[in-house]
């Protein structure tokens, strides 16, 4: 502006030139609809001339013999269940209108939904919770909608959640079909999953920020103390030592748990908590039955994650060196993993499978303040009130431990040390392992016993198809001891496979069995 | 082939004027006639609450539609009717009664609105937030159907909009004059002389009327959503923006601008409008947008929350204002999961956001499929008016 000034030059001159420019500019910006690479495909211009010459063109063949009218006539739908007539626009050639049904007639489909008579409903269908009534109005209303049991819900009278509408269908056909449906509709599963589904969802985005600064920062601080101790050997008794290898490693998706995930976890590191989530999400909408445990597990590490408690690193803890950030999702689990990495593959399963058949899945329990007052007891006593006298008091004594432990733990204030709980826990675990090695010695004492009796078997009992036949045999006797037999239930029901038996060759043996001291007692 | 009618509460075309007593009263339907003052004629609206109370104005209405403006014989075409997504059954069978017997149509289907906007956009499923004049609507749709137990409403609307702005302008002394009350006379060249008019025998309703027609203008050209939350503290100093009335003053409008869209957002502030405190209880109850758009999808199924998430249509007058989009959309990253992607869709054109249901009507009805779903004449006569229940889900 002063340059002009000084120049003398009009001052005026500047808005005219700027629209000199406007116009040349226009032609270089890329025309919207079309992408800029795509643009520049052409050269960065805009073709002057049309790059296609219309005498190229196939004209279509419009031959002189036939003559093509429009006319306004009516027409009939065979997709209607009426004569009503509607009147369309139709191509005629050479006077003949075109025949035949209305050409989207045949994209009426529709689902077969079972019609059932009254005297059918009585005989197959009854159920106490649905009237006669409302599972009329659920079947016609899926035929009216059909299927689309999110609508049919919507539209349904009295609030049944889809998951029940769906069962309610879903059973009530599969009568009427004499082929056994391979897929059934499973109904808890279905709802477990939507409630994990929820839960993940209503994760508000204050929850989700901060997991991912205590992960960000307990990433770091593992780093550092990594660098510092260079090679730490963690034995498995302290479990104390573990917090630092467990805090790091991977963090386990739904998908993953499987035998497979052992090997995995000393080299993953931490994955980006949304990738994470949405492979999650990604095993929630799937409805595949899949194995019971890995599921649980599952829910179990949405329910903490919902929880979503973390509770702050002490850094400057000398004298306990474990890292105490326990983002209840992954800790407890990569030191589950690290304590039983010795044990085998089977080993595991075989005690998580225990760890269920007692009808305690324990993180719930632990974690969720509902059940505090859940009366072990009665579960127990619901679970194995079938076997004998002398199987109960086996098992209550060795529950009972485990149980006092996880009530101690309960009754405490809601701000229970995560560190306390998942030592407990894995201890747990510990017995457990201990109890179906003890198990499987006093088979092979026996099958020995045996052995000598029949004089049939010399080998010892470490061969395969001789273990299994020799368990048979166990199952088909009656002996006084229930628990070993309960034990060879449960072998018999898993060894399919026989890889590497991990068997740990453990000191405490029987005379531990028996020493282990009373601490609550079951009423016998 | 077929016509449709879109029988949306619009009331620009759709009010008639009354005149006379109320024994003998006749009625001018249509935006022409309203546009010409009468003596004694009042402006009457046949829906309260979006629901319908006066069916002989509403038949006065489809006559003048059909037969003055579309200038067709109704016994020949199909018609196609959108409603609004709380229509009752009632209603439903009254508008079925009418049309058969009155019009005797050969065949009838009664849409819902969300449905067609959602099928002007292109998509089965999807949640729509309609923010028309009188309310603000917002519906999931799955799969073509609306899923009643998830509907919000809310009474704030355009119309609402407009008059918190002329009770605000009022305070400030500005006094808006309707049309008809000046003629304005050419002095000397680019030189106007304004003259007032009496008309003593105008109604209130047709002044107030008037002068909303003028408010609505000034709100559509002025203003727009803010992008935080309004405060009065830092929208004290803003620029203020002129605007010319049709009388020729120039008023200015500074923080309102930003304040009147804000109550869509938050409708508690209302309650800072001078004017406005009789609505304080109405508006107490009433929720922002952001808030009905989340309830809406929360009372929905878990497995379609994120689909109805990352497909937000936004139609309807008032969602042509400028930033509302943007706004919303912003308010919705905030509180909603992580897990969703969030996103709101708008057609880009503001005629296309206001008609997108009777786009949605005109592009189901010519759908060759569609064809088998009418409600025909044989079937009312055979299973009567209940039956439409069955046929329109």
């Amino acid at each position: 502006m002063d340059a002009k000034d000084i120049l003398g030059l009009p001052k005026n001159a500047l808005p005219s030139q700027e629209k000199k420019s406007k116009p040349p500019k226009e032609s270089q910006r890329k025309p919207d609809g079309i992408s800029r690479e795509v643009y520049a495909l052409t050269g960065g211009l805009a073709p002057l001339m049309p790059a296609i010459d219309v005498n190229q063109l196939k004209r279509k063949v419009q031959s002189d013999n036939e003559k093509i009218t429009w006319q306004w006539l009516p027409f009939t739908n065979s997709a209607r269940k009426d004569d009503l007539q509607l009147y369309h626009w139709v191509r005629v050639v050479n006077g003949t209108p075109p025949t035949g049904d209305y050409s989207f007639a045949k994209y009426n489909k529709s689902v077969d939904v079972v019609k059932y008579t009254d005297e059918e409903y009585e005989k197959y269908l009854t159920d106490p919770a649905w009237t006669k009534e409302e599972t009329d109005q659920l079947f016609d209303l899926c035929e009216q909608f059909d299927l689309r049991f999110v609508v049919v819900a919507d539209r349904f009278p009295s609030s049944k959640t889809v998951e029940e509408l769906k069962d309610r269908y879903y059973s009530g056909t599969s009568v009427f079909y004499l082929v056994d449906n391979l897929e059934q509709y499973n109904a808890s599963q279905e709802t477990e999953r939507k409630r994990a589904l929820n839960l993940l969802l209503s994760h508000t985005k204050q929850q989700e920020r901060k997991d991912v600064e205590v992960l960000t920062h307990a990433k770091r601080i593992t780093e550092a103390r990594k660098a510092i101790k260079a090679s730490a050997v963690s034995e498995l008794p302290v479990l104390s030592d573990i917090g630092p290898h467990g805090a790091d490693n991977a963090i386990i998706t739904a998908d993953d748990i499987s035998p497979s995930t052992n090997s995995q976890f000393p080299s993953s590191t931490t994955p980006n908590p949304v990738s994470e989530t949405a492979s999650v999400m990604a095993s929630l909408r799937t409805t595949s039955v899949s194995l019971c445990a890995p599921v649980m597990l599952c829910f179990w590490l949405f329910r903490c994650q919902f929880l979503g408690k973390c509770f702050a690193a002490t850094i400057n803890d000398q004298e306990n060196m474990q890292l105490r950030v326990y983002l209840r999702t992954y800790a407890l689990e990569q030191m589950v993993q690290a304590a039983s990495s010795s044990a085998g593959l089977r080993t595991i399963k075989r005690v998580e499978q225990t760890l269920q058949d007692l009808g305690l899945v324990f993180p719930l329990i632990l974690f969720d303040r509902d059940l505090v007052n859940v009366d072990f007891e009665r579960v127990l006593d619901h679970k194995f009130g079938h076997l004998g006298l002398q199987g109960r008091r086996f098992y209550f004594e060795w529950m009972d431990e485990a149980a006092v432990r996880v009530i101690s733990q309960v009754n405490l204030k809601p701000k229970v040390p995560t560190k306390a709980v998942c030592v407990e826990h894995l201890e747990l675990r510990k017995e457990i392992l201990t109890l179906l090695n003890l198990q499987k010695q006093l088979q092979y004492k026996e099958a020995e016993g045996s052995s000598f009796r029949d004089g049939s078997y010399t080998e010892t009992p470490g061969t395969p198809p001789k273990q299994q036949s020799l368990r048979a045999v166990e199952l088909d006797r009656t002996f006084t001891p229930d628990s070993v037999n309960i034990g060879g239930d449960r072998f018999g029901k898993r060894e399919q496979k026989r890889k590497g038996p991990g068997r740990l060759p453990e000191a405490p043996s029987s005379p531990a069995q028996s020493k282990r001291p009373r601490k609550y007692k079951a009423s016998d | 082939m077929e016509i449709d009618d879109a029988d949306n509460s619009d009331k620009n075309s759709g009010s008639a004027p009354d005149s006379k007593s109320k024994s003998k009263r006749k009625l001018y339907v249509g935006s022409q006639d309203l546009g010409f003052r009468r003596d004694h004629m009042e402006v009457l609206s046949p829906l309260k609450d979006g629901i319908v109370v006066d069916w002989d104005m509403v038949e006065n209405i489809w006559d003048h539609a059909l037969r003055k403006c579309l200038l067709i014989d109704p016994k020949e075409h199909p018609m196609l009717l959108a409603e609004p997504c709380s229509n009752t059954q009632q209603q439903r069978e009254k508008t079925a009664e009418i049309m058969f017997e009155k019009y005797q149509v050969p065949a009838l289907f009664l849409a819902k609105n969300a449905v067609l906007t959602s099928f002007a956009s292109g998509r089965a499923t999807s949640l729509v937030v309609d923010c028309g004049g009188g309310s603000t609507t917002v519906a999931p749709v799955h799969d073509g159907y609306v899923l009643q137990k998830a509907v919000a409403t809310s009474p704030i609307g355009g119309e609402f909009l407009t008059d918190c702005l002329l009770k605000s302008l009022e305070q400030k002394g500005i006094s808006i004059k309707p049309r008809y009350a000046f003629k304005r006379k050419e002095i000397r060249a680019g030189e106007f002389q304004i003259m007032d008019l009496d008309f003593p025998n105008t109604t209130e309703s047709y002044k107030l009327y008037s002068q909303r027609v003028i408010v609505g203008d000034i709100k559509e050209c002025v203003c727009r959503a803010p992008d935080t939350p309004y405060d009065e503290t830092s929208y004290s100093n803003i620029p203020m923006t002129p605007y010319e009335l049709p009388d020729g003053q120039t008023i200015e409008i500074g923080a309102d601008r930003f304040k009147i869209p804000d109550v869509l957002f938050n409708p508690s502030l209302v309650q800072t409008i001078p004017g406005m405190e009789s609505f304080a209880e109405m508006t107490s109850s009433a929720r922002g947008l952001p808030q009905m758009v989340i309830d809406s999808i929360n009372k929905c199924d878990v497995d379609i929350r994120r689909e109805l998430f990352s497909s937000i249509l936004l139609s309807g007058g008032t969602a042509s204002m400028q930033q509302l989009k943007e706004r919303l959309e912003k308010d919705l990253l905030e509180e909603s999961p992580q897990a969703a992607r969030v996103k709101v869709l708008a057609s880009g054109n503001a005629t296309e956001r206001r008609f997108s249901v009777w786009i949605g009507g005109s592009i189901l009805a010519s759908l060759g499929s569609f064809q088998q779903m009418w409600f025909s004449k044989s079937e009312f006569e055979e299973h009567g008016a209940s039956y439409i229940q069955r046929k329109c889900p």
